[in-house]
This record gives C-alpha cells, sequence and structure tokens, in this order.
C-alpha cells in the first residue's frame, strides 16, 4: 500500500510518521530547501558576537538583507537571514493577491521552521463546526505531543487549553516573564473580573531531555534556530523518518499538478530543479502541502481535467494586532541575555461565545536585534539607544491574536496565466472586535504594573500570521470542494487533504499543533 | 568602490563620524570594512534623497558627532527614512553584532526608575532642540549659498 504525499511541513511530517508506522509505503515530494548547518551549537547569542569570524554576515546576511532599514512599515524585528530558506521565493509559485499578504514555504519542515513554538490545542467549543469532537482529536494531541515534546500545564487557561495529556514541565520562567506572573497571581481575581487569565505558554521546547533530544540550554538564540534541537521544528522528524524503511524522501521536485482518470487520481506530474518533468504512479494521493500551495495543485489539475477551474472560498488566517508595553518595575535593570526567547506567558479574553475568545501572547525581551526598535523611538538614535538600554529589561510585546470564520468573499483562483490568486476582506465587525479586545488587553497590562506607550500598536496585515486555512473543508454534508470528516476528498476518490484546507473554523490561536493532530488523525483512518 | 558618489575613504571617514556620534569612540578594522561592504551590497544605502534638504542633513552630519546628532534628530522628525537614517540604522545594526561593542550599545546604566524617566524628559526637550538647531543651520547655509 502506497501513498504519496505533496509537500514537507507539520501536515505532511505527522501524516508520514503515523502511515508509515500503520504499514504504508510513503513517498513525500517536496521542494525541500535544507536549512544551513548550525554554528557554535554551544555558544550564547552574546558570544556568537565574539567568537564568529564574521558575526555582521551571521547576522546580517551576506546582502545585509537582516538590517531592518527605515521604511513607512516597520517590523519591530527583522528575519535572521539563516532563515532565509523558509521564505525564499519559488519562481514557479506564482501568487497574485488582495487584501492578504500570502506567504508560502518551500523549506523542508515548510513554515514551522520559523515559527514560534507555542502549540495550543483547540477547545470542544472551538471544534463545533468541525464535524469531529474533542474526542476524536484528542489522542493524536497527545500521540503528537509524545513525538515532539510539549513543556507547559493545566492552569487558569484550562478553559481555552485542554489537557490532552503528555506535556513535561514548563521551561522555567525568564525574570521579566516570572515578575509578571507573580504580579497576576497577586490581583488573580481582579484579572477574572475583567474576564482575562493568565497562564504558561505550551511550547513545543523540551524541558527535560527527550527522544535524543536535550533539554533547551537558554541560550538565546531561537530566532536564529535553534542549534541544539531543543526546539522542534518538523525538519527532524523528516530527519527521523528518512533513515526509516518503507520511507522515501524526494527533494528538489515542485509538484504541478495530478491527472485522473475521471474519478481516481492515476499520476502526479513534478518537475525537477533541472527542469525535467517525471511522473510518478499514485495509488493514493495526499496534499499536504500547507493551504494555498495545495489549493494550486488542486485548482490547476481540475483546470486541465476539466477545462475551468472552480474556485475555493472560505480561506481564513487570524489577524494580529502587536501591543508593545512597558513594565515600569524593571526600568535600569540588566535585561536576561541567557534564556529561552520566545513568548512564556499566554492572556486569553472571554467572550460570551466562547468560539470568539481572543489570545495573546507574552514575550518579553531577551536577546533580539535592537535597531528595529531602537530607531522606530521618536528621538536622535543616540537618545534613543540611552532610552532602550535602560529600558530593555522591562520591554515586552503582547501578541494579540483573533478569531476567523469561513466566508465566502475569502477566495482562491487561478489566475490567466496559472497564478493563484488571493483574494481576502476582513469581517465587517474586525475593528470593533480589535478596539474592544485592545482597550481590555490595556487594562490588564496596565494592572500588571505595565505602561502601554500611546501610538506604537501595530496592526499586523491579513496574511502575516500564516495560519491559513479553510478551503476545502471538512464537512458531513456530501458536496463538491469539501471533504469527509477524514479529509478525503469528495472530487476525487484517491485523493485526500491532510493541511489547514480543511479547518472549518479557525479560532484566535496558532494552528500548528491541531495541523499535526489532525494530519495524524487522517492518517490513522485513510484506507 | 560602493558608489560613483561615495568614494571608499569618504565611506570610511564618515563611518568614523557616525561611530564616534553613537558610541564615543572610532570603530574597529571589522566594522569600518561592514560599513564599506553594505554600501556595495545594498542599493538602498547608496540611493540619492529625492529632496535636496534631505541630502544637506546628511552633508552636516558629516562634519562631525554633535552636527551628526542634530542631523539626526532633525531627521528622526521630518526625513525619518532618508538616506541619512538609513545609513545610520545600518551602522548601529553592524555595530550591535559585534563584540567589541555590542555591550556598550545595549548595558543598562542602572540607578533609579525616576532618575531615568527624568532624564528621558530632559532628552526629548534637548532632542527637539538639536532637531531645531539643525533646521537653522540649514537656513543659514541656504540663506549664505543665495547671499
Amino acid at each position: 500500500m502506497r501513498l504519496h504525499v505533496v509537500g514537507a511541513g507539520a501536515s505532511a511530517a505527522h501524516f508520514a510518521l503515523t502511515a508509515l508506522e500503520r504499514g504504508f509505503e510513503v513517498v513525500v515530494l517536496d521542494v525541500g530547501r535544507t536549512r544551513p548547518p548550525a554554528v557554535s551549537p554551544t555558544a550564547s547569542f552574546g558570544e556568537l558576537k565574539s567568537e564568529l569570524d564574521d558575526p555582521v554576515e551571521y547576522f546580517l546576511g551576506e546582502h545585509f538583507e537582516g538590517v531592518v532599514l527605515p521604511s513607512d512599515e516597520t517590523e519591530y524585528y527583522g528575519f535572521p537571514p539563516n532563515k532565509a530558506h523558509v521564505f525564499a521565493a519559488e519562481e514557479r509559485f506564482r501568487l497574485a493577491s488582495e487584501g492578504f499578504e500570502p506567504l508560502a514555504s518551500f523549506a523542508k519542515g515548510g513554515l514551522a521552521e520559523a515559527w514560534t513554538g507555542g502549540v495550543y490545542p483547540f477547545t470542544e467549543a472551538e471544534l463545533v463546526d468541525w464535524p469531529i469532537g474533542w474526542d476524536e482529536l484528542r489522542p493524536h494531541y497527545e500521540d503528537v505531543a509524545r513525538r515532539i515534546g510539549i513543556s507547559g500545564r493545566a492552569d487558569d487557561l484550562a478553559e481555552h487549553l485542554p489537557d490532552h495529556g503528555g506535556l513535561m514541565e514548563p521551561l522555567r520562567l525568564d525574570d521579566h516573564s516570572s515578575s509578571l506572573f507573580s504580579t497576576y497571581e497577586k490581583k488573580r481575581e481582579r484579572f477574572h473580573a475583567l474576564g482575562c487569565r493568565m497562564g504558561r505558554a505550551r511550547s513545543a521546547t523540551l524541558s527535560a531531555d527527550h527522544a535524543g533530544r536535550p533539554a533547551c540550554s537558554e541560550l538565546g538564540r531561537c530566532l536564529w534556530t535553534c542549534p541544539t534541537n531543543s526546539l522542534y521544528t518538523p525538519w527532524l522528524t523528516f530527519e527521523e523518518l528518512e533513515g526509516r524503511e518503507g520511507f522515501t524522501y524526494l527533494p528538489g521536485r515542485y509538484v504541478d499538478h495530478f491527472e485522473t482518470d475521471g474519478g481516481r487520481v492515476v499520476r502526479l506530474v513534478a518537475s525537477r530543479d533541472d527542469g525535467e518533468q517525471e511522473t510518478h504512479d499514485v495509488e493514493r494521493l495526499v496534499l499536504a502541502a500547507g493551504t494555498l500551495s495545495s489549493a494550486r495543485v488542486f485548482l490547476e489539475s481540475v483546470r486541465r481535467e476539466r477545462g475551468e477551474a472552480p474556485r475555493l472560498s472560505g480561506l481564513m488566517d487570524n489577524r494580529q494586532v502587536l501591543q508593545p508595553f512597558v513594565n515600569l518595575r524593571r526600568l535600569c535593570r540588566p535585561w536576561e541575555a541567557d534564556a529561552f526567547q520566545y513568548h512564556q506567558l499566554v492572556m486569553t479574553l472571554a467572550a460570551d461565545d466562547p468560539r470568539a475568545s481572543v489570545h495573546g501572547l507574552v514575550t518579553t525581551l531577551k536577546t533580539a536585534l535592537i535597531h528595529p526598535i531602537v530607531q522606530s523611538l521618536p528621538l536622535d538614535l543616540k537618545s534613543a539607544l540611552f532610552v532602550f538600554k535602560n529600558a530593555h529589561a522591562a520591554l515586552g510585546l503582547l501578541n494579540v491574536n483573533l478569531h476567523d470564520t469561513r466566508r465566502a468573499e475569502n477566495t482562491l483562483e487561478l489566475g490567466p496565466s496559472g497564478e493563484l490568486r488571493v483574494r481576502y476582506v476582513p469581517p465587517a465587525d474586525e475593528p470593533t472586535r480589535i478596539g474592544a479586545a485592545l482597550r481590555r488587553y490595556r487594562r490588564a497590562l496596565r494592572m500588571l504594573g505595565c505602561f502601554v506607550p500611546p501610538g506604537m500598536t501595530h496592526m499586523r496585515p491579513m496574511g502575516a500570521s500564516v495560519h491559513y486555512a479553510g478551503t476545502v473543508p471538512m464537512t458531513d454534508e456530501a458536496r463538491p470542494l469539501t471533504t469527509t470528516r477524514d479529509g478525503r476528498s469528495r472530487d476525487f476518490e484517491n485523493l485526500w487533504f491532510a493541511d489547514g484546507s480543511t479547518f472549518p473554523f479557525l479560532p484566535a490561536k496558532n494552528l500548528t499543533f491541531t495541523l499535526m493532530a489532525n494530519a495524524s488523525r487522517i492518517a490513522a483512518t485513510v484506507s | 568602490m560602493a558608489d560613483a558618489s561615495e568614494p571608499t575613504a569618504l565611506l570610511e571617514e564618515e563611518c568614523r563620524v557616525f561611530t564616534r556620534y553613537l558610541v564615543g569612540h572610532d570603530p574597529d578594522a571589522g566594522a569600518l570594512a561592514a560599513y564599506v561592504r553594505a554600501h556595495e551590497r545594498d542599493a538602498r544605502l547608496s540611493h540619492p534623497d529625492a529632496r535636496a534638504r534631505d541630502e544637506k542633513l546628511l552633508l552636516l552630519a558629516r562634519r562631525g558627532p554633535r552636527r551628526a546628532r542634530a542631523a539626526d534628530a532633525c531627521a528622526r522628525i521630518f526625513a525619518p527614512t532618508s538616506r541619512l537614517r538609513r545609513k545610520l540604522v545600518c551602522l548601529l545594526a553592524v555595530l550591535e553584532v559585534r563584540g567589541s561593542t555590542a555591550l556598550e550599545l545595549d548595558t543598562a546604566d542602572g540607578g533609579s526608575s525616576a532618575v531615568f524617566l527624568a532624564r528621558c524628559v530632559l532628552l526629548c526637550a534637548a532632542a527637539g532642540g538639536r532637531a531645531l538647531a539643525a533646521l537653522l543651520l540649514l537656513s543659514f547655509e541656504r540663506l549664505g549659498e543665495r547671499g
């Protein structure tokens, strides 16, 4: 029994692993851009600056692409050059968009090569639109948790982050996060009255040695790719799979389309990096390349088959709003260099409709390139540096995530020259929702002793969170352009979707953990 | 050479002035080389400003660390994406990733929060004053050119 899988991201990794464990022969086709080898794997972020022969090239890139120069749309951080492979453009994959800034990855490991490790299970309420419930997904959350290693605990957030089992102890809190959390604990009742809860982040980062990977050694290099692999990415699963019998990884393949006999997929057509085209006879095909890439393969195939491609609707993504804050109690203190770099706390806001709760990731500033932040202060750089270095230990960022629903106006379709056209219109009530959430969060931050600088709230464009989903939804209602509850296409009998395409609803959370669990669930039912 | 209008010697001198402005001493050889290399590889640094005033801020800044600070204060308010700001931010990026200057740039002075906040208020006022001074300097120079 052979399965061909397109893509090598989070969904593909856990689909492939489960299918292999069930006895399937698994062939993965992928463009497969790879990460550069880790440099000085035991050096801390600070040590790298002194120990490397050319720290400028490592941190800023050969062409200084890591420098965030002043522009009208400044982000608070630059993208590390050693992750350039994650978002490197693929000329065969052409996009046109309206109201959306789409990102796609052709890296081995996919977009999760650049994730921050947040793993957040969906609740029963958030699965209401799904044809499956919590009980069907929970065992797969637990399996994935045991595979990848997740640190965290069941705490005040239990209502928003159900306990699926398989959790390790949480990571050590950095000093700033610890200070915020202890203030929360002292004022817990007041926060609860505001409908706000705080708890420890769930992170795919090891707090203890696990499956041959070491516990996080707090080198402060998370953003520059964890050199010890304590922070999980799907790349690790593919490294593990490649040594197993029955598994074949074919990199350097860009899957263009599949061919059918009318009702079944019979052949996969891919172009290699050398420009040659090759075909693969297919028994079962699994699209797990991510919502945009899977849609393009599907639409291109249907267009070749029927002369016209349909339009896929229901594209979803999480709107993200970044709210910087200053913890006044930590001004003028030294900042902590040797610590886990990403968010360690989560702050949620309850809503009347539990599906509309808001999810905020609290990241305290530790190691980072400082020039993007320093230049954003309304002062000359010398003065801004004085302010920044004395405020560094006090700075933090709340990343507010909002939920999204499938709506007909948000679509994917093929353009006349084969480009994937993405169209997105935010919901009409979005400004109201964002305004209400920010007002409550600002109040919560003030209760934590933090100052919220005016004018620095940054609304990221749609597409920036890269939590794309919803274009070929799972449903029990049999209709075209949907899948069964087990991810099986209703258009082609031996085709499965195993990525975010199938999500019928997107809560205000990072979806990667659910991508992995759901892909594993689908693999457990493929026949 | 980075650009016909920006010979290496000019960029090196510019780097020295700007580094003295930002950290109070000359750059090391590595920082100097990286600054020149950045101009060779990133065209945005050498691309002239559309407005003559923004280009004059760069000329003013090259004349010494104190004038660089005044020109920077002015540019931050009136020309935040100008070539001067691009060059200064690029240099800051270079200095912050080099072991020899990273700690100087990002180590807290200690002391009390109240004193720090008071200094912030004074800094804001001083930055405004510097910006105004830079504008006045440019205006006088323009009058001088005409007269």
